[in-house]
């Protein structure tokens, strides 16, 4: 009896020791990733508002008399706007390409046997093979002859292709947890296939939709080298890649304003990572090939 | 439709003739369905890719549309070029720092997160955050940070002596600056990855473990690894690709240099077609990428039989 | 309101053959219940109805329209799945008022067929809520009123009860018969449960393997089995089969199991020397004190019912299940238990159809 008595509190001790070092650890490791990751875009929002003096005498707070919105008005200068105003149109391009894509083809892949189906599927895994750089080369000069460069389409065409095997892939993958029988039921009421598609299944597709949508965003939004190649002319092309442009030109700005030009680039990722991570992981949990 | 017969009567009001679609055998459907998606493969990557090659036996002047068949000169070329295989040696180097730091840092916050309670919100916030923001965000804020008059970590660095002028400019230590910038953007993927399958394992198998007194390493080692082992495998292996295709991050730090202590290939492929005006030698670069990214392509087929590993 | 008929219907997947030449034909108006083990075919036979499935040979007939390859839309059929199928984006008198508006119906029209049909369901107060507000028996009523809204011309049942627990199924099988009667077109309910067929039928199909076993009244299934396969299917306990010989004893035919063991005497007139297996319900099964006549038998375990009991028995013969009073206690001892030879149903031992 007393021997087991010890021998359980020994072991309760030690787990109380071992517990309280796994806390400490544990509290330590978020403690180092919040600074690792977020003094980077803390430093970002920092200097976004702070003047250029204030830019130059640094201090982790900004001084208040040193704390600015001016540096926002960069937005106003045609190059800048114009660049933002090419980015929206390419992402909201990309995101509604692949929006319809992803679900008629993910539909298709759900819902119909044909030969060779598992063989086609896999086939579209090889897209995430495509590399941007290795693709943009000689989609250079092919663009080029179809009149494509600096065209919104071509852009648009070669970042909705890129963002193909994850959209499709998790669409096919929701819609065979979407039960069959409500669309069954919708056809004995009457419904042809395509009106009980977009009436019955195509709002139960709502989570993955968001997350093909949070993904395609982060493609086209984020993309530098397709439109670096593809988007030569400096009106025609779109955030990243003009901004690169600016940081290597005699433009007059100050890294104030270009941490501006960042913040604005990262609030709608900051955005849609806070309100819709959830979707984000479910996505990541069916990309898991 | 062999069953319906001539001599029947006609078909109540609700009853049209069979409309076109229902004609077409289902196979028909589904073909026509993933139809957008080979079509856009098609023009996006499968014409390029046999451009490439065409053009790659071509001596080809961005400016002149005049195309020179040369043959297999273009290979011949390149392979002889130091700083082909300069490029290679590095772009491995890059390929294998850069995923190597990205799987360390990447599922130790994926662990991290897992096991916070209170404050993961926060964290994960930060992890899809640093996921989801554009490339050149993170290469213009670190620029900013390593600027040798305005910059913080530049300030730090220096103060602690480890290096003087502009990290980036510094020949020995770009490539380790460009490795860990890169990892601070791309090993969210690992993170979320990890993270994905870690939330995947039901709790009641750390309840049972509980129950028999395992300890949370015993856990990890029992229940926890084996059950994300594969999947650690398969991000190891596409980031390793991806690396290895890698060209914004590094061309936007350092456009390859100081010199070429960054160059690697996808940054030599551009190099040789947009500044060198050498296409045809661009596209024999590009061709070779591809082959390499070809065969881990299929080889991940192959392995990962990825149509059995995934879970919704 | 029409008939629907079956003729010869046939179902092949490759080399699959899961419907085998069914033939079958409702009444306009009358509750048929297709019952069978799963993998049996009778939710195959359903889809094939539907329309969810094509025919691989044979006719289906509604009234004198064939519609054997008619699209699922153009067949004007209720259907009410397992999973009762509600969509669950929508509220739940927008589920009720779908087919309507599928049918082009008008607004304010459609929301006044939806709260008559409502009301007949007790629904009436749920229109603004979503289907996972509701319980499982609220989404029962709703889907049934989503599927009668359009005045179908034949109800089909696929399972509808599988998932529910025994207060629910219980609280419903009135519901459907008292809706299904006042909707008046034929039903076809399909279910793996003997007693939900029994109990609301007005005919009971019987299938296995993908064949129909016997299609007749609940009664007569349930007194006159054709196959030793539908007397285990149907009625619980199930029937209890012995393998037997007939020959001529001292006081007449005598049953013969195995070397020597004498099951009943007298009885089974005309069948001298023939080898049979006899099929009994427990209920005409006897125990009794041992004695030298009947099946020897030792008491294993009684099932306690209250109202009755069912009592099992090792006998020589295997084991069997005998229908007891509600106080019997058998006590692990040794009994007798005799057969009711008026009662044998009879069948030919190599292929169980029904032979007397």
């Amino acid at each position: 009896m007393s021997d087991a008595d010890s021998l359980g509190r020994s072991v309760r001790l030690s787990f109380r020791h071992r517990n309280r070092l796994y806390r400490v650890g544990l509290s330590a490791s978020a403690v180092v990733l919040v600074v690792l990751l977020g003094f980077p875009l803390y430093w970002m929002a920092a200097n976004a508002v702070r003047t250029r003096l204030g830019v130059q005498d640094g201090g982790l707070l900004p001084a208040p008399d040193a704390v600015t919105l001016e540096q926002f008005a960069v937005i106003t200068d045609p190059t800048v706007g114009q660049y933002l105003i090419n980015s929206t149109i390419v992402t909201v391009g990309v995101v509604l390409t692949v929006l319809a894509i992803s679900l008629v083809s993910g539909y298709g892949l759900a819902r119909f046997e044909f030969p060779h189906k598992i063989a086609v599927a896999r086939f579209l895994l090889l897209g995430y093979m495509f590399s941007p750089i290795v693709l943009s080369i000689p989609l250079y000069l092919i663009w080029d002859r179809l009149g494509l460069l600096n065209s919104y389409l071509g852009l648009i065409l070669a970042l909705s292709a890129i963002s193909m095997p994850f959209s499709v892939w998790l669409m096919w993958k929701y819609i065979q947890t979407i039960p069959e029988s409500a669309e069954a039921s919708a056809w004995v009421a009457g419904a042809s296939r395509w009106r009980a598609f977009v009436d019955i299944v195509i709002p139960q597709t709502k989570p993955a939709m968001i997350a093909n949508a949070i993904f395609a965003f982060a493609i086209a939004w984020g993309d530098f080298t397709f439109a670096y190649v593809l988007m030569p002319n400096n009106d025609a092309t779109t955030f990243p890649a003009g901004l690169f442009r600016l940081l290597g030109s005699q433009w007059d700005a100050s890294w104030a304003e270009f941490m501006a030009m960042s913040l604005m680039l990262t609030l709608p990722p900051l955005v849609f990572a806070f309100f819709l991570q959830s979707y984000l992981l479910q996505g990541f949990k069916i990309r898991a090939l | 439709m062999a069953t319906d017969t001539a001599g029947d009567p006609p078909p109540h009001d609700s009853v049209s003739s069979p409309r076109w679609h229902r004609m077409l055998p289902e196979s028909v459907w589904g073909w026509l369905s993933i139809t957008p998606v080979l079509l856009l493969y098609t023009i996006v990557a499968l014409c390029p890719i046999t451009f490439a090659v065409v053009a790659s036996f071509h001596d080809v002047h961005l400016l002149n549309p005049e195309w020179t068949f040369v043959g297999l000169s273009n290979y011949a070329e390149v392979f002889q070029i130091d700083r082909f295989w300069g490029s290679m040696w590095r772009g491995v180097l890059f390929m294998i720092g850069s995923t190597l730091v990205q799987f360390v840092v990447g599922v130790w916050m994926a662990l991290v997160i897992d096991s916070l309670s209170r404050t993961s919100r926060l964290v994960s916030t930060l992890v899809f955050t640093s996921y989801l923001v554009p490339t050149i965000v993170v290469t213009v804020v670190f620029e900013f940070m390593l600027d040798p008059y305005d910059g913080v970590v530049h300030a730090a660095g220096s103060s602690l002596g480890l290096w003087n002028n502009f990290l980036l400019g510094n020949t020995d230590l770009a490539m380790a600056a460009v490795v860990v910038i890169s990892s601070w953007k791309f090993a969210a993927f690992v993170s979320l990855f990890t993270l994905a399958q870690l939330r995947s394992i039901p709790d009641r198998f750390y309840e049972a473990a509980q129950v028999c007194g395992a300890t949370r390493w015993e856990q990890f080692r029992d229940i926890t690894f084996p059950r994300i082992r594969g999947a650690l495998a398969v991000v190891v292996f596409l980031r390793a690709i991806f690396m290895f295709n890698k060209y914004d991050v590094i061309w936007q730090l350092t456009e390859g240099g100081p010199g070429s202590a960054t160059t690697t290939m996808p940054i030599l492929a551009f190099k040789e077609t947009f500044q060198m005006n050498a296409y045809g030698r661009g596209n024999a670069i590009a061709v070779i990428m591809f082959l390499v990214l070809f065969a881990g392509g299929v080889l991940y087929l192959r392995a990962m039989n990825p149509s059995q590993e995934v879970h919704t | 309101m029409v008939s629907i008929t079956l003729d010869g219907v046939t179902k092949e997947y490759g080399s699959l053959t899961a419907v085998d030449d069914l033939s079958l034909t409702i009444e306009d108006g009358e509750f048929v219940s297709l019952v069978g083990p799963s993998g049996c075919g009778k939710t195959t036979t359903l889809r094939m109805v539907a329309g969810l499935e094509t025919v691989t040979n044979g006719q289906i007939r509604f009234g004198d329209r064939t519609v054997t390859s008619a699209p699922v839309q153009q067949r004007g059929v209720a259907l009410l799945f397992q999973d009762i199928a509600l969509y669950p984006h929508m509220t739940v008198e927008e589920n009720i008022a779908y087919p309507l508006k599928l049918a082009g119906v008008n607004g304010s029209d459609r929301h006044e067929r939806v709260v008559e049909t409502a009301s007949l369901l007790q629904v009436e107060d749920q229109l603004e809520k979503y289907p996972g507000d509701l319980s499982g028996g609220q989404q029962q009523r709703v889907a049934l009123g989503r599927s009668i809204i359009r005045e179908p011309s034949l109800f089909l049942f696929d399972e509808p009860m599988s998932d529910l627990d025994a207060k629910l199924k219980h609280e419903l099988r009135p519901l459907f018969a008292e809706i299904t009667d006042q909707v008046g077109c034929p039903t076809l309910y399909v279910t793996h449960d003997q007693e939900e067929a029994m109990t609301m039928s007005d005919r009971i199909a019987v299938m296995n393997d993908g064949q129909l076993a016997q299609i007749d009244t609940p009664d007569e299934v349930y007194r006159r089995p054709d196959t030793q396969f539908v007397g285990e299917f149907v009625g619980r306990p199930a029937m209890e089969f012995f393998d037997v010989r007939i020959e001529n004893g001292a006081n007449g035919p005598e049953l013969l199991a195995g070397e020597n063991l004498t099951l009943a005497h007298n009885g089974l007139n005309g069948y001298d020397g023939d080898d049979l297996r006899v099929g009994i319900r427990p209920q005409h099964l006897r125990v009794t004190e041992r004695h030298s006549g009947g099946i020897p038998a030792t008491h294993v375990f009684d099932e306690t019912l209250g109202d009755r009991t069912h009592s099992l028995f090792e006998t020589p013969v295997g084991r069997v299940t005998v229908e007891t009073p509600p106080d019997f206690r058998g006590g692990q001892t040794d009994y007798s238990i005799e057969i009711d030879v008026e009662k044998l149903s009879l069948y030919d031992p190599s292929s169980g159809v029904r032979i007397g």
